[in-house]
């Protein structure tokens, strides 16, 4: 049997499990707080489940392990450690956020600075943001999904869209539901894959001392030639400068700490100690995750040192399954690799659709509208919003493939200063959140067009410095503090 | 797994589904399965039929047998054909086939061969018939995919579907639970659709309505029903002494008042006529709240409108009332004579108090007669062409102390209503605001056996 319809069929079951897991939330989802925050019940269980698998998308999956292959264990420190770093400031921002009993992130906005402006700009800035993100998801989806499938680019988007229609459909009750299923899916596929890798090198140590020896180009169109020690070396021997890992820290770190997804794991918990655990939790499930995707990455490049047939980092893992280490467990890793995407991309639908309808249009139009209108106008949104994420998967456009790694530098250049600064500074303004969000913005696009590789960082400074200023002039003028 | 709506429909038809889905699938893959055996099978033949033609040719061409099948296997070799095999005493002389050499005896193979004596030689195509199973397996890769789109839209068309029938049940009972939590019939439910669950939301919420009507009728009788109470209690202590203020009065005023005309005498009369009034307002209060219970007998209605009609003052106030009385036969009702009396009366006197000045008065009688055909009731119309009764208080009209009139006691139908309700008969008001009132009531007649048992035993 090909190993296509071996593929198949393992995506047959996947699917049957998806639809029994994802259903269910539709019936228990009476209103907003339902819908967008699963009327804020979760216990530590469900709670660190749907922070994980929201956490774990194609980025983890696929990009660590495909970094670690061409970079060696530099990429613990360009971009797991700015993560674990950023998931830091998540407890930090539990017990304040906690209290404010807000649905979405831009509500908070409204309710500490008490201002539309900053409601609807912050629901713009998730719509935006996740809309294109979604993006990027279904189109890597499709990629991976079409060669391993050996079928029609097309119908693996679709696939993908039905997946997350589906689910957001139902809610974060759903959503959440599916979360258990997929992030379950994720840690045996990479107990697998690291558990095969290990046994067909010999030892955990026998990776290290192979990949300490290797010296070649990862793949054909790779820049540059891993040069011997390189891939055990934290800067990679020069291809990872530490400016670069630090710049990462504002990008990757401070994009994940303001990120809305995580935000609202943090709402829709029980209460603040369910909260602190979750993350707590989570941390240290993802570290092990990531140690493992780690040893995939190198043992990936002990056993095969240079890959011909790829042109990304993002093809390693699916290839190293494919070939180097198949098995007949591989179906079950493919399963692995598909449930991640799609458990980030429900997510970030259920937030652009948030900042719609919630942060936006109830906000601005019609704010004692009923449960049930609310609720179809919800899904009919989620309806647009994917069927345009699909058409735009069809021919992604190259810019947003290209910019995409930028995306999270927009929530750490708008969001970042106003929030954090709004829970623990008493000083901050109504004045200095908004401009401070001007500011980061435009910051952040002006150095996007200029083509700098690090935008987020003089956004974030630039918003940072905003927000102070403004507010402690405001302040200092005795602008009362619009605190609700 | 809870067993509600959503449940009941999801997992039944998904399974269908699934099943429909699998059925079809094995069915498309067996036929494939088999058209595609069918034709490696038919291609091998072909081939093979060729092969033996040339085999006959190179035999029939070259005379030296040995040098015919050395050109034969030299070309069979060159060609390289897939899936051949040639065998000459138990020796592969070529063997494109990479399977087992028990392969005579599989079922596992697709087998076609030939044994070609002269030369000795067995030669053939030979096929794992699973590898052409992978290979269909391989092609219908796309109805395997579209099993899986069909499954998701489906499960969520039947989620959407059992979700819209469930949530306005859910509703409804929410509804029906705050209704007993709070005891009030105040909220609406707002369903607004058009299938059995609309019907039965519009059902459930005219029921309510009638469930309030009735809940503040009931409430207004219970309070009205110990208002009467009290009042007849009273009514008793207070009719002894009201009887010797009036014969105290009205000697008072043969003593002082020798003159007819003179001022004290109007004001005695005046105090007579407010303690008749008095007397008149406790009388209908006693027979309101303890009406006498009805003798039934053999009461001729004409001889009682007759009665009646003698009894009423219809010149009251100068007034020009005409009464007709309309009938085809004298009919004898079973009946209080007293209690019919003193129901025309009251219905009279309303009808009279309603004319300004002119006017006309109604009275009919019929019999009615039964779906059956059997005329058992009699029906007795009384109406007028008055000032009419404003529809806002028609439904108020047997509501005791209800009255639109200046000096009424609001007692004269309620008495009316009850004494109909205890002599077995219905009494009905239609009445126009400025055209006229119409009183339709019907009562059991004598004779027919069912009235007599059923009034005697009550």
């Amino acid at each position: 049997m090909s190993k296509s319809i071996i593929y198949l069929l393992h995506f047959a079951i996947y699917t049957l499990l998806f639809l029994f897991f994802g259903k269910g939330g539709f019936k228990k989802t009476n209103n907003a707080r339902d819908f967008f925050v699963a009327n804020n019940s979760f216990g530590v269980g469900q709670s660190v489940f749907t922070y994980c698998a929201t956490w774990f998308s194609a980025a983890s999956m696929q990009g660590v392990t495909g970094n670690v292959y061409a970079y060696g264990v530099s990429t613990i420190l360009y971009s797991i450690a700015p993560w674990l770093f950023g998931a830091i400031f998540h407890i930090i921002l539990t017990r304040k956020l906690k209290d404010y009993d807000v649905i979405t992130v831009p509500e908070f906005f409204e309710m500490r600075y008490n201002s539309k402006f900053l409601q609807v700009s912050g629901g713009l800035i998730v719509l935006i943001t996740y809309t294109l993100y979604i993006i990027i998801q279904v189109a890597g989806f499709g990629i991976v999904i079409s060669e391993l499938l050996n079928i029609n680019y097309f119908i693996s988007i679709v696939l993908m869209y039905l997946f997350i229609i589906y689910t957001t459909f139902g809610g974060l009750f759903s959503v959440a539901r599916t979360h258990i299923l997929n992030f379950s899916l994720v840690i045996i596929s990479i107990i697998a894959s690291a558990a095969i890798v290990i046994d067909s090198i010999g030892s955990l140590e026998a990776i290290f001392e192979g990949a300490r020896l290797i010296n070649t180009r990862p793949f054909s169109n790779f820049p540059y030639v891993t040069e011997t020690g390189g891939l055990l070396h934290p800067f990679a021997k020069g291809q990872m400068p530490p400016s670069i890992i630090f710049m990462s820290f504002f990008g990757w770190g401070l994009g994940l700490s303001t990120n809305p997804q995580y935000a609202t794991r943090i709402i829709s918990t029980q209460d603040r100690t369910t909260a602190k655990k979750m993350i707590i939790y989570s941390l240290i499930i993802l570290s092990l995750l990531y140690f493992g995707l780690t040893v995939i990455g190198l043992g990936a490049r002990v056993l095969v040192s240079s890959i011909e047939s790829i042109n990304s980092v993002d093809e390693v893992f699916p290839y190293l399954i494919n070939n180097t280490i198949y098995s007949h467990l591989s179906g079950l890793i493919l399963i692995g690799i598909c449930a991640a995407p799609i458990s980030t991309a429900n997510s970030q639908l259920l937030l652009a659709s948030s900042g719609f309808t919630y942060d936006i249009y109830k906000n601005l139009s019609n704010k004692s509208i009923d449960d049930n209108k609310f609720l179809n106008i919800n899904r009919l949104f989620i309806f647009v919003v994917s069927t345009m994420a699909l058409a735009l998967s069809i021919y992604p456009p190259q810019s947003l493939l290209e910019y995409g790694g930028y995306l999270w530098g927009f929530f750490a250049s708008t969001f970042l200063a106003p929030l954090y600064g709004g829970l623990f500074w008493e000083k901050a303004t109504k004045q200095g959140a908004i401009s401070s969000f001007v500011a980061g913005i435009i910051t952040l696009l002006v150095f996007i067009i200029k083509g700098s590789k690090y935008p987020s960082l003089p956004g974030v400074i630039v918003s940072g410095i905003t927000f102070y200023l403004v507010s402690k002039y405001y302040h200092g003028k005795g602008s009362v503090r619009d605190e609700k | 797994m809870r067993n509600d709506i959503e449940n009941k429909i999801l997992i039944p038809f998904m399974l269908l589904l699934i099943l429909s889905i699998l059925v079809l699938t094995i069915i498309s893959i067996a036929n494939s399965y088999k058209l595609i055996l069918d034709n490696e099978g038919n291609y091998s033949r072909r081939e093979l039929d060729n092969i033996l033609v040339y085999m006959d040719y190179t035999k029939d061409e070259v005379q030296d047998e040995d040098e015919a099948s050395q050109i034969v296997l030299d070309y069979l070799k060159e060609r390289n054909i897939e899936n051949f095999f040639l065998v000459h005493s138990d020796e592969y002389l070529i063997k494109n086939i990479n399977i087992k050499d028990d392969f005579f005896n599989s079922q596992a193979y697709l087998l076609i061969y030939e044994e070609y004596e002269d030369y000795d030689w067995t030669l053939g195509y030979c096929l794992e018939k699973s590898s052409l199973f992978y290979e269909v397996l391989d092609n219908e890769r796309y109805l395997i995919l579209v099993s899986i789109i069909v499954m998701i839209i489906s499960m969520q068309v039947t989620i959407i579907v059992s979700y819209s029938i469930s949530k306005p049940i859910k509703q409804l009972a929410a509804y029906c639970d705050k209704i007993i939590d709070s005891s009030s019939f105040n909220e609406k439910i707002d369903i607004k659709r058009i299938d059995e669950i609309g019907i039965l939301s519009d059902a459930l919420n005219n029921m309510i309505a009638r469930l309030e009507e009735n809940n503040e009728r009931l409430i207004e009788m219970k309070s009205l029903s110990t208002i009467g109470q009290f009042a007849a209690g009273i009514a008793h202590e207070i009719r002894n002494p009201l009887t010797g203020m009036k014969t105290s009065i009205q000697v008072l005023k043969y003593r002082l008042c020798k003159e007819d005309n003179s001022t004290n005498g109007r004001l005695f009369d005046g105090v007579i006529s407010e303690i008749d009034r008095i007397n008149e307002l406790i009388t209908g209060l006693l027979d309101f709240s303890r009406p006498r219970a009805p003798s039934f007998q053999e009461t001729k209605l004409l001889n009682v409108i007759d009665m009646t009609l003698k009894g009423i003052n219809k010149a009251e106030e100068g007034k020009n009332i005409e009464i007709n009385l309309k009938y085809e036969e004298d009919i004898i009702i079973w009946a209080d004579n007293f209690h019919i009396k003193q129901i025309l009366l009251n219905i009279l006197n309303n009808a009279i108090h309603s004319i300004e000045s002119r006017g006309v008065i109604d009275i009919i009688i019929k019999r009615i007669e039964k779906d059956d055909g059997h005329d058992d009731l009699v029906e007795v119309q009384i109406q007028d062409n008055g000032c009419g009764i404003d529809e806002k208080n028609l439904n108020k009209l047997f509501t005791p102390f209800f009255t639109t009139r200046k000096k009424g006691t609001g007692l004269g139908l309620s008495i009316v209503y009850e004494l109909v309700k205890i002599n077995k008969g219905t009494i009905k008001i239609n009445s126009v605001l400025n055209e006229g009132t119409q009183v339709i009531m019907q009562f059991p007649i004598y004779g027919v056996e069912e009235n007599e048992e059923e009034n005697t035993n009550n």
